[in-house]
């Protein structure tokens, strides 16, 4: 007998099979299903695909070099020049005829003419010949782990997508007097990338840089996923989840690689209107609701009790959320342990072990990893080793928000509150309680962005104050 | 200036041949660079002292790497027998070299293609020059630099290079404060003592494989916490800084395992009179910070 459930369930997974069955063609489908899967015999187990318009030689080379740091060489790189004019074309062979003699072979360049910047993707993996694929930038840097730590995960979880951790630091181009220009970071990691994949929030959201995945080949080869060229931006998102409603997401929780945010330099976020942004991300959110998804098992706990808006942030809240500074600076310390509360919204977070670190001068709490959010309410109380309160004030220079009223906006990621203790001392306790909004209020564009820019500029112009005023007493300038 | 003699010095321990021989074919990819484009390095005299238990090379393999690479570089292995730190096997390297400039950097380093072209600017440029520092890939030194000259407070010993007869002058590393940390911070700041720019080149960049854990630190291996706090009191006395010194005393024989036991070492060696010379009394080179050796530009 069959009850309304059995066929609801019934429905579902036909109607997932045919949704794949459409992606990938029926044929793919049979040849994936009984793992008529072949490689070639040289074929590496990694094949990077490196986007280039042959315009930043100085960070093409710095990725090599890291390529040829690699712990794990059993891969290749297919540098897809792309509308390459003759200086290009002329960087980049000049780029990989100077790699060491063990790199001879494995980088290549494939000049791709027309299309988007969505098309040397698809005729990048159409090329490759690994097991797994990467896209790696032509502006990213990598850690000599970042092959060895998916090749590991291959014995075990082969045919899934692999996704490793990544940090994200802030770089600028700058002159020397010669002219010639240097690359050179300006900001700490940001370990806004150091989180498991999650699939309904990638739902919303894309929270993995291109090469901190690597894609069983055969779902562009034998699937025929490929990438979408009606887009020209966040066309990975698009792919990396058709990928993933079929193959899945395995993660390795290693920090593989550093996302470089280019504060003076060209990127896809600067050659692209915000427009263009919102228009494709609404469009790969409408593909998402054409198909069923398969949510992953692991994933499904945090589904049922995460299921309120409040709770979900659990989630998202910082593990080293509370840092302190007793001199010698933020995060030389472990993360102290946290307990937290959340009631009609409000935040209360109370550190359980304040007193492990003495003579605290300042305390910082970085809430979440993502920006454009709204913290609002915020207070702390803060108790000394003899029971009195200890006064504090919030170091606004330091924070990397915008203050509207009782309220700080961060439209960057990972929001910042740096407070500054009246004196220094042993704490024994810390509470702090604060709102968190997951937008930025009106009065934001009105004042706040004036404001927002404002104190960037004034960051960059007291960089430069600083390297002056250290010229002058040092060196006698 | 063409034609110019350069050894590179590196201190081997425990270091997997793997990873040497990676090294080694960068060197002689940047000489080869070197002789194609200006000819001011072409040809590089590679000293490797072998500071482990145990020798890492045999002869065979060091015979094989000279046949593999000799048209670029010369390799030459000491085996010390004893774990000599960094400056004091720096420095008994040293003592066989007729080179005009020194190379000296960490075994797994490896370069960029055109190293050499760009660490030789600066002294093709300028006769102040004492030492040019290379910019470590993929983590960055986040000290501060001038972007325009390059000068900067100190050079970190992963990989520099120095002129011979400078090293000479100032008789080398200081053996016998600093066994692993701050080598490198003290020869600098006794270079500017001297009247030498030290130069950070970012243009000249080398692989530095180190890895960071999922908040984007890095973890310090009991050694290293016990030498750094070990060399911080050092260089506070070094560098006549009283209160310095005073505050890290209090805070370390308070502090952890290694730092009790890196204050116990100072009292030890001022009890037994083997504290040395200080050093900048008007406090004009010393840039020390709270913790640091130089302000950061992060």
């Amino acid at each position: 007998m069959s009850t309304p459930v059995d066929n609801t369930a019934k429905a579902l997974v036909r109607e997932y099979f045919e949704s794949v069955k459409q992606t990938v063609g029926e044929a793919a489908l049979q040849d994936f299903l009984n793992g008529n899967i072949t490689y070639s015999e040289d074929a590496p187990f990694l094949s990077v695909i490196m986007r280039t318009r042959g315009n930043r030689p100085e960070a093409l080379a710095e990725v090599l070099l890291c390529m040829s740091g690699q712990s794990d060489l059993s891969f290749e790189v297919l540098i897809m020049g792309h509308n390459l004019d003759d200086d290009g074309r002329n960087n980049v062979n000049s780029i990989i005829a100077s790699l060491p003699d063990y790199m001879d072979g494995k980088v290549r360049l494939v000049e791709v003419v027309g299309g988007n910047r969505t098309t040397p993707l698809n005729e990048g993996f159409k090329a490759a010949k690994g097991r797994y694929i990467s896209i790696l930038d032509d502006d990213d840097l990598v850690f000599d782990n970042w092959v060895e730590s998916f090749h590991l995960l291959e014995s075990e979880n082969a045919g899934k997508i692999f996704h490793s951790y990544c940090v994200s630091q802030d770089w600028q181009v700058m002159k020397n007097e010669r002219g010639e220009n240097i690359l050179t970071s300006v900001s700490p990691f940001r370990p806004i990338y150091c989180s498991p994949f999650e699939m309904i929030e990638q739902l919303s959201v894309n929270r993995c840089p291109t090469f901190s995945l690597a894609f069983p080949s055969y779902v562009f080869n034998v699937l025929g996923v490929h990438f979408d060229e009606t887009l020209n931006t966040t066309e990975d998102w698009d792919f990396l989840m058709r990928c993933a409603f079929i193959c899945g997401v395995s993660d390795v929780p290693n920090v593989t690689g550093i996302y470089r945010m280019w504060i003076n330099a060209e990127s896809s976020a600067t050659l692209h209107s915000k427009k263009e942004w919102k228009r494709n991300h609404k469009y790969i959110q409408d593909k998402f609701k054409q198909s069923p998804v398969l949510i992953p098992k692991e994933e499904i706990g945090n589904v049922i009790f995460n299921a309120d808006a409040a709770s979900r942030d659990t989630s998202r809240i910082r593990e080293n959320m509370v840092l302190a500074d007793d001199g010698s600076g933020f995060g030389t310390y472990k993360p102290f342990k946290l307990e937290f509360e959340c009631n009609s919204g409000v935040w209360s977070v109370r550190c359980t072990d304040i007193d492990a670190v003495n003579n605290i001068k300042a305390l910082r709490l970085d809430p979440i990893a993502s920006g454009t959010v709204t913290l609002t309410d915020f207070k702390a109380r803060l108790v000394d080793k003899d029971g009195n309160g200890v006064g504090y004030k919030i170091h606004k220079p330091r924070t990397n928000g915008v203050f509207l009223k009782n309220r700080i906006v961060f439209m960057g990621d990972d929001p910042q509150v740096r407070i500054d203790l009246e004196r220094s001392c042993d704490l024994s306790r810390a509470e702090f309680s604060f709102e968190i909004h997951y937008d930025v209020p009106e009065g934001f564009f009105r004042f706040g962005v004036i404001k927002y820019l404002g104190k960037r500029w004034l960051l960059s112009v007291y960089r430069r104050f600083r390297t002056l005023m250290w010229k002058v007493t040092h060196l006698g300038k | 200036m063409e034609n110019l003699k350069l050894r590179l010095q590196t201190i081997l321990y425990y270091n997997e041949v793997e990873n040497l021989e990676k090294s080694l074919a960068s060197v002689a990819k940047a000489v080869a660079v070197s002789r194609e484009k200006d000819g001011v390095i072409t040809h590089v005299d590679v000293c490797y002292g072998d500071a482990s238990a145990e020798p890492i090379l045999t002869e065979d393999k060091v015979a094989e790497l000279n046949s593999k690479y000799g048209e670029y570089i010369t390799l030459e292995y000491m085996f010390f027998g004893f774990n000599s730190g960094t400056s004091k096997g720096q420095n008994v390297m040293f003592e066989s070299c007729k080179a005009d400039y020194l190379l000296a950097m960490n075994p797994d380093v490896i370069l960029c293609p055109e190293f050499f072209l760009e660490m030789m600017k600066p002294y093709l440029e300028r006769d102040d020059v004492g030492m040019v520092e290379a910019k470590q890939c993929p983590l960055e030194h986040p000290k501060i630099f001038d972007p325009k000259t390059g000068e900067e407070p100190w050079g970190a010993m992963a990989c520099v290079i120095i002129p011979c007869k400078v090293f000479a002058q100032l008789g080398g590393l200081d053996e016998k404060n600093f066994f692993l940390y701050c080598d490198d911070v003290d020869f600098s700041f006794r270079l500017r003592l001297n009247g030498y720019k030290v130069i950070y080149q970012p243009r000249a960049f080398v692989y530095h494989a180190k890895r960071v854990d999922s908040k984007g630190g890095v973890e310090p291996t009991s050694a290293e916490l016990y030498y750094s706090a070990e060399a911080a009191l050092l260089m506070a006395y070094k560098y006549s800084d009283d209160r310095r010194l005073k505050r890290f005393l209090e805070l370390f024989e308070k502090g952890s395992e290694q730092q009790r036991k890196a204050a116990d070492e100072f009292y030890r060696r001022k009890e037994n009179g083997l504290l040395t010379e200080r050093l900048d009394k008007d406090h004009k080179i010393a840039s020390f910070t709270e913790w640091g050796y130089s302000e950061n530009r992060y």
